[in-house]
């Protein structure tokens, strides 16, 4: 029977029909998210940060009460015991639950983790119900100078990642809280916190306290420049106990990283451990990035490897030398010739191409786009070394 | 690829670039709004030449600044998500799409309307009896049947609710009332108010932080409020 294209789209659109708010990645996207994943867990490293995989699922019952997320927002769903499950709203609980199973001799932890998160949101709110996040947890101490490693330590991730101009805000929920109006203390800069101190008449003491000593640390670190503080900031998620920290860059119009202090209760041995951390948006990375990038070619990188029928294992042989010397080899089955193959190789990017034939190989270095020399992966342009 | 992101983009001291660069976005809601909005502008030096034209382009730019002229509730969306730093909204549309991250800045008076449940003459709204109700606003129109101890069914309408009792698709309506006049012309009577609602300045969270003009402004349009309530 025939089909209208019309029935033939909605078929199609049937079967490849996504949930909402998920999607994929590939080519120069994937290429991105992996460089930031490398990237920001290789900051964290450096601070001693180690990184640990949580499981995607959860028991209901390791979310925080009160609840941490609004429950519409959650993905559940049940196990055939008929436990509830939910779907992680973000990564830090999990990594709060793996920490408070450690010894308590093991204090202070380091903890840093890559993963996505689930929330299901209005519809049309334009914002991805898979979030990926790239953080760090330290675990332990309850003092102002965690938290102001905490601030170091984000600014430096997203940094390197190629943010530029990053700012954060700091906002303190339990702060803001005793005060009546907080509308009526505009955001200041950390520089001038000490009049913005005076201003908190009467916030608790320990509030105040904690909030001191986080201004001095910063500015020992040197970023009280681009630190603001800020009243009228309370984090989305409810669970945070202490001050609450946010990051922009310019160029962008949402947070690009979210977190602060907060405190777990091990459900375990019912003792409580303080924290504080951060967690990168690393789409919302993504897209400054890559506004950034669609102004630049791309370049070239790798080989294409084409070969003659009777020649695959001449193929075979040179693919697996190149691959020993580090460079990316990708083997074409079925080209006709080198023409073909060149043109093949123009298509994916790669650097340059190589024939192979039964008596030697061709290897033709690709032109980059802005007209760069290039040089091939082998030295000379034809025959067996 | 790697290049765009090599260290040499890394801040280089402590001495900040400003991030205010490029024209202020205001968003207003078309129609009803809009001179309350244009008075206190102005008041606040602000230059409203453009926003009050008859240009038929719903983005206009005036220098430093430029208006989105856009529906009452997609103000929210616009300035949470940046499109626009400064918004103006009334109160029933953020109550009605609740948690945004936005920052409600200053209520600013104008614009006032209220939320009411309305009738045609002689219906009976008995507790335990069951009504079905249309209205623009179904998150607003549940709680307040609720707490009005109704049994009842939601009809959600983009709009003209007034007609809805007439055509014989609802018993009652949720909607907003600020003369009467719509309600009269209906053959619909005030069963009880729920809420008053004023027009607040909403912004940009990030802009607010950040970028000082911003800032000013905001703090230029609340003082020209107080002037005005004064």
């Amino acid at each position: 029977m025939l089909e209208t294209a019309a029935e033939e789209v909605f078929r199609l659109s049937e079967k490849v029909a996504l949930p909402d708010g998920v999607r994929d990645f590939v080519n120069s996207e994937a290429d991105l998210l992996r460089f930031l994943r490398g990237t920001l867990l290789d900051e964290m490293r450096l601070w001693g940060y180690e990184e640990v995989f949580v499981p995607t699922l959860e028991l209901d019952g390791v979310l925080k009460r009160p609840s941490a997320y609004s429950e519409e927002l959650l993905y559940r769903l049940f196990d055939r015991k008929g436990r509830v499950m939910v779907l992680r709203p973000d990564i830090t609980q999990s990594v709060a639950r793996l920490a408070g199973e450690q010894r308590e001799e093991q204090l202070p932890l380091r903890y840093s983790y890559f993963g996505n998160a689930f929330r299901q949101l209005r519809e049309g709110s334009g914002r991805p119900h898979e979030v990926w996040q790239a953080g760090f947890e330290f675990i332990g101490p309850d003092t102002a100078q965690a938290d102001a490693e905490a601030l170091c330590l984000g600014f430096a991730a997203l940094e390197r990642a190629g943010m530029s101009e990053v700012k954060a805000c700091v906002g303190y929920p339990a702060l803001a809280a005793g005060l009546y109006s907080p509308m009526n203390i505009p955001p200041i800069g950390f520089s001038e916190m000490e009049l913005g101190i005076q201003a908190l008449v009467n916030a608790p003491e320990q509030c105040v306290q904690h909030l001191e000593r986080l201004v001095q640390a910063v500015i020992q670190c040197g970023l009280e420049q681009s630190c603001i503080f800020d009243m009228t900031l309370a984090r989305e998620i409810g669970y945070y106990t202490g001050p609450v920290f946010e990051f922009y860059a310019a160029g962008g119009s949402r947070p690009l990283a979210g977190g602060g202090r907060y405190e777990h209760v091990c459900s375990r041995t019912g003792r409580t451990i303080a924290a504080t951390g951060l967690a990168i948006d690393v789409l919302q990375v993504m897209t400054l990035l890559k506004d950034r990038e669609s102004r630049q070619s791309v370049s070239r990188c790798g080989v294409l490897l084409g070969y003659e029928p009777e020649a695959f294992d001449r193929a075979q042989q040179l693919a697996q030398c190149l691959r020993k010397t580090g460079n990316v080899t990708e083997v074409q089955q079925g080209v006709k010739d080198a023409r073909e193959l060149c043109e093949r190789a123009k298509q994916r990017k790669r650097k340059s191409a190589i024939f192979v034939t039964r008596s030697g190989y061709e290897e033709y270095v690709l032109p980059e786009a802005d007209q760069r020399e290039s040089s091939g992966v082998l030295t000379g342009s034809s025959g067996w070394h | 690829m790697r290049a765009a992101v090599s260290s040499q983009d890394l801040r280089g001291g402590i001495e900040m670039q400003p991030m205010d660069v490029g024209a202020i976005c205001f968003a207003v809601p078309k129609g009803r709004l809009v001179p309350g909005t244009a008075a206190l502008l102005s008041k606040a030096g602000i230059d409203t030449l453009a926003l009050l034209s008859d240009e038929r382009s719903l983005i206009r730019t005036n220098g430093s600044v430029s208006f989105a002229l856009i529906r009452n509730e997609d103000v929210p969306t616009y300035v949470e998500r940046g499109a626009a730093a400064v918004g103006f909204v009334g109160k029933d549309v953020l109550r009605e799409q609740g948690n945004r991250d936005l920052i409600e800045y200053a209520d600013l008076g104008i614009g006032e309307c209220h939320l009411v449940v309305a009738a045609p003459e002689g219906t009976q709204l008995v507790p335990d009896g069951f009504v079905r109700v249309a209205t623009k606003y179904p998150n607003l129109a549940r709680q307040a049947l609720d707490k009005l101890g109704l049994r009842y069914e939601i009809i959600t309408l983009r709009g003209s609710c007034e007609i809805a009792p007439r055509a014989g698709l609802a018993d009652a309506i949720v909607d907003l009332k600020s003369t009467g006049e719509t309600l009269r012309a209906n053959n619909l009577i005030e069963v009880c108010q729920i809420e008053s609602f004023t027009a607040t300045l909403v912004l940009n969270p990030q802009a607010y932080r950040t970028d000082s003009r911003v800032r000013e402004i905001a703090e230029k349009i609340s003082a020209a409020t107080r002037e005005c309530a004064s």
